[in-house]
């Protein structure tokens, strides 16, 4: 490019823009002034030549016909006949459109307040028609004043009508998702304000609060989902279940089924948003609790698998029989109580992938852990007695392992840039000892998941000496070499 | 030549629309809730852009019926994929003019037949601003103006559509065409001194420069 067509592109540019007008462009480069003129002048002379304004019959024409066709699609979605109405339901909201802006803010207020003579002609049409005429028809004014109905409320189906429509025009997948969680969330809100001005919540609203959540779960559990979306659900379902507990008071009586079923359907929500979530995220900027979706399958609590799949690889196993190494059969290996009522073998017992594991005893807990040959330590343990956690973490800090003396549940936080994600790994519940997903811990956590994992396995709580002690909870020598020893029994402090 | 703010109020002395239609803000917002099917919103978008896309397709093709036409079928289209839109790829005014560009390739294909009936243009296109004539411009009319931009060849015709009858900047009008900045600039820079070669045959000037 030549000097002068770079000055002309600027003086071009600048003279779009509207910073330069021509008489600035030939003082600013007058050695091209001469060339220069003519060429501005020519671009001026087009850009007004081109500067042409659409008849205004046509543009009135075109921009109802492109209104329509707004609508027409709103049409195809909601399948709604017949075509003429369509065409002067559109019709209708201009003329009103026209007459807002002629007679005001008034005189729309009257037109809403007449809305309940038309109900039943309204009523006669098709539901989607009725909701186009809402739309269309009654305009702005009573959609904005239904908006706040709660049910009960006479514009309440005007409220219902014009979500639809919403639900019907939006274009994309992510809109619909959108609009459908604001209603969602709208039903919820809905229940609130009932219960709030101390109304009675009947099984139809209640009702209403599934149907609008249930097709979100199927959606979501369809794929295809942002984590913007999941954590609308998440938020909308937590919403749901808070007011929910805080209305039950006020719900009637032969609706308590109902209660249920929502409340089912809710809680299906929030894990289905969580579980996304996580997915889409393995590394969130807050504690996630639970992260990792439970099993229901409990684990041997009182013995852990010696796990003969690929994953255990001992090269340097001295034994060839098996992928664990554990400890000499016949007496327990060497201890050295490091702290207080925790006791760790001094020598591993145990080596999987190439990690070699110790024993770790405290009340009636054991388990096994990485040493400090691996960069392990146990940290923030007391001088004397067994801590109702006890917390193990890698070299960097960044894997710290959370076990509780008292029932064995083992929580594993998992840093990353100043993060932390919580890992609910092993939890009691009521029906049972339950524990992370395995794949869906590798998927999460390719690198990191594999030692928590090991330890979490080896978790022995072991049943206190009572006269109904079971023999499910003895040890075997080959796995727990160190459960429940007498050293560690006498300190534990007996658990209800 | 009175100073002036604006390209074409060089020749015209009228003020005449910014170049953006809108603050970058609202039509952002509005773009977004138009994406969700709010249909105050599409009116908007249309209101802002229909009488650009509409000078952008008579400058293009030449005749207003034909462009009347196919104004309203860019919008048609605009309405089916909007919701595809992603404001990551390109900004919004170089989309829909993709768009029309696009309308307006099929509306060649199909008619087989490249731009002329520019004699339908008339005069009662432009809205009557009094002081058309300068002491440059008084001999031709616009109607020669938009003769002359009719006989561009059609990649130079298209860049002095979205450049001077829409406003676009280079960067916006490489975006609506899927070309290089470089390339636009030299067609821009072509048609340029073709048109001034037409319209201003007397002056010599940058016409020849390319020549040298």
């Amino acid at each position: 490019m030549t000097e002068f067509e770079t000055r002309l592109d600027e003086c071009l540019e600048a003279l779009s823009e509207g910073r330069w007008d021509l008489d600035e462009c030939l003082r600013r480069y007058p050695e091209h002034a001469a060339e220069l003129r003519p060429m501005l002048l020519a671009a001026a002379m087009t850009a007004r030549a081109l500067d042409v304004q659409p008849r205004p019959e046509f543009a009135a024409a075109a921009r109802e016909r492109f209104l329509v066709a707004t609508g027409q699609r709103l049409q195809e979605a909601m399948d709604v006949e017949p075509a003429p109405a369509f065409f002067a339901a559109a019709r209708m909201r201009f003329l009103l459109a026209a007459q807002r802006m002629k007679l005001g803010e008034a005189a729309t207020q009257r037109a809403a307040r007449r809305l309940p003579i038309f109900g039943s002609p309204m009523r006669a049409l098709a539901g989607g028609m009725a909701a186009l005429v809402l739309m269309l028809g009654v305009s702005t004014y009573t959609v904005a004043s239904a908006s706040a109905a709660l049910p009960g409320d006479w514009q309440y189906p005007i409220k219902l009508e014009t979500e639809r429509v919403r639900v019907a025009l939006a274009f994309s997948d992510g809109a619909k998702i959108n609009v459908k969680l604001d209603i969602a969330e709208e039903r919820v809100n809905e229940i609130e304000q009932l219960a709030k001005r101390g109304r009675i919540i009947g099984p139809g609203v209640l009702d209403r609060l599934a149907a609008q959540t249930q097709p979100l779960i199927d959606d979501a559990r369809g794929g295809g989902w942002q984590p913007g979306e999941a954590a609308r659900l998440q938020k909308v379902s937590e919403k749901q279940q808070e007011v929910l507990t805080m209305a039950a008071g006020q719900i009637a009586p032969d609706a308590q089924a109902n209660l249920a079923a929502v409340t089912d359907v809710s809680k299906v929500a929030q894990d289905v948003s969580k579980r996304i979530l996580f997915f889409a995220n393995p590394h969130p900027p807050v504690v996630l609790t639970p992260s990792v979706p439970l099993t229901a399958t409990p684990p041997p609590t009182s013995t852990p698998e010696t796990s003969p799949s690929a994953e255990s690889t001992t090269p340097s196993s001295p034994q060839p029989s098996g992928a664990t190494t554990t400890a000499p059969a016949g007496g327990p290996p060497s201890v050295s109580a490091t702290s207080g009522g925790i006791v760790i073998s001094a020598t591993p017992v145990e080596t999987r992938s190439n990690v070699r594991l110790h024993a770790v005893t405290a009340g009636l807990l054991s388990f096994l852990v990485p040493g400090s040959g691996d960069g392990w330590k146990l940290v923030d343990a007391p001088s004397h007695g067994v801590p109702p956690l006890i917390k193990f973490s890698n070299a960097d800090d960044t894997s710290l392992i959370v076990i509780s003396t008292v029932n064995g549940d083992m929580y594993w936080y998992i840093g990353k840039n100043g993060r932390f994600d919580e890992v609910q790994m092993r939890i009691t519940k009521a029906g049972g000892v339950f524990v992370a997903d395995r794949n869906v811990l590798r998927t999460a956590y390719p690198d990191t998941s594999d030692i928590p994992w090991y330890v979490m396995q080896s978790i022995v709580l072991a049943v206190p000496a009572t006269p109904t002690a079971t023999p499910t909870a003895t040890p075997t020598a080959t796995a727990t070499p160190v459960a429940a020893t007498p050293a560690a029994s006498g300190v534990l402090t007996p658990h209800p | 030549m009175p100073r002036m703010a604006s390209f074409k109020n060089e020749v015209a002395g009228v003020d005449v629309p910014s170049y953006q239609a809108v603050a970058p803000d609202v039509e952002r917002t509005t773009v977004d809730r138009a994406r969700t099917g709010d249909q105050q919103a599409l009116a908007d978008i249309y209101d802002w852009y229909m009488p650009r896309v509409y000078r952008y397709v008579v400058a293009r093709v030449g005749n207003p019926a034909e462009a009347e036409d196919l104004t309203e079928e860019v919008f048609l289209k605009m309405l089916g994929a909007i919701g595809g839109f992603r404001w990551r790829e390109v900004p919004f005014s170089s989309w829909i003019f993709r768009i029309a560009h696009n309308c307006i390739a099929t509306h060649y294909r199909k008619t087989a037949q490249r731009g002329g009936a520019t004699s339908e243009l008339s005069e009662d296109m432009l809205d009557g601003r009094p002081d058309l004539a300068t002491a440059v411009e008084e001999r031709i009319t616009m109607e020669e103006v938009r003769r002359a931009s009719q006989m561009l060849p059609d990649a130079q015709r298209e860049v002095i559509a979205l450049r001077f009858a829409v406003g676009l900047s280079i960067a916006d009008t490489a975006k609506a065409l899927g070309k290089r900045e470089g390339n636009i600039k030299a067609l821009q820079h072509k048609a340029v001194a073709k048109l001034q070669k037409m319209l201003i045959p007397g002056a010599g000037g940058a016409g020849t420069v390319r020549e040298r």
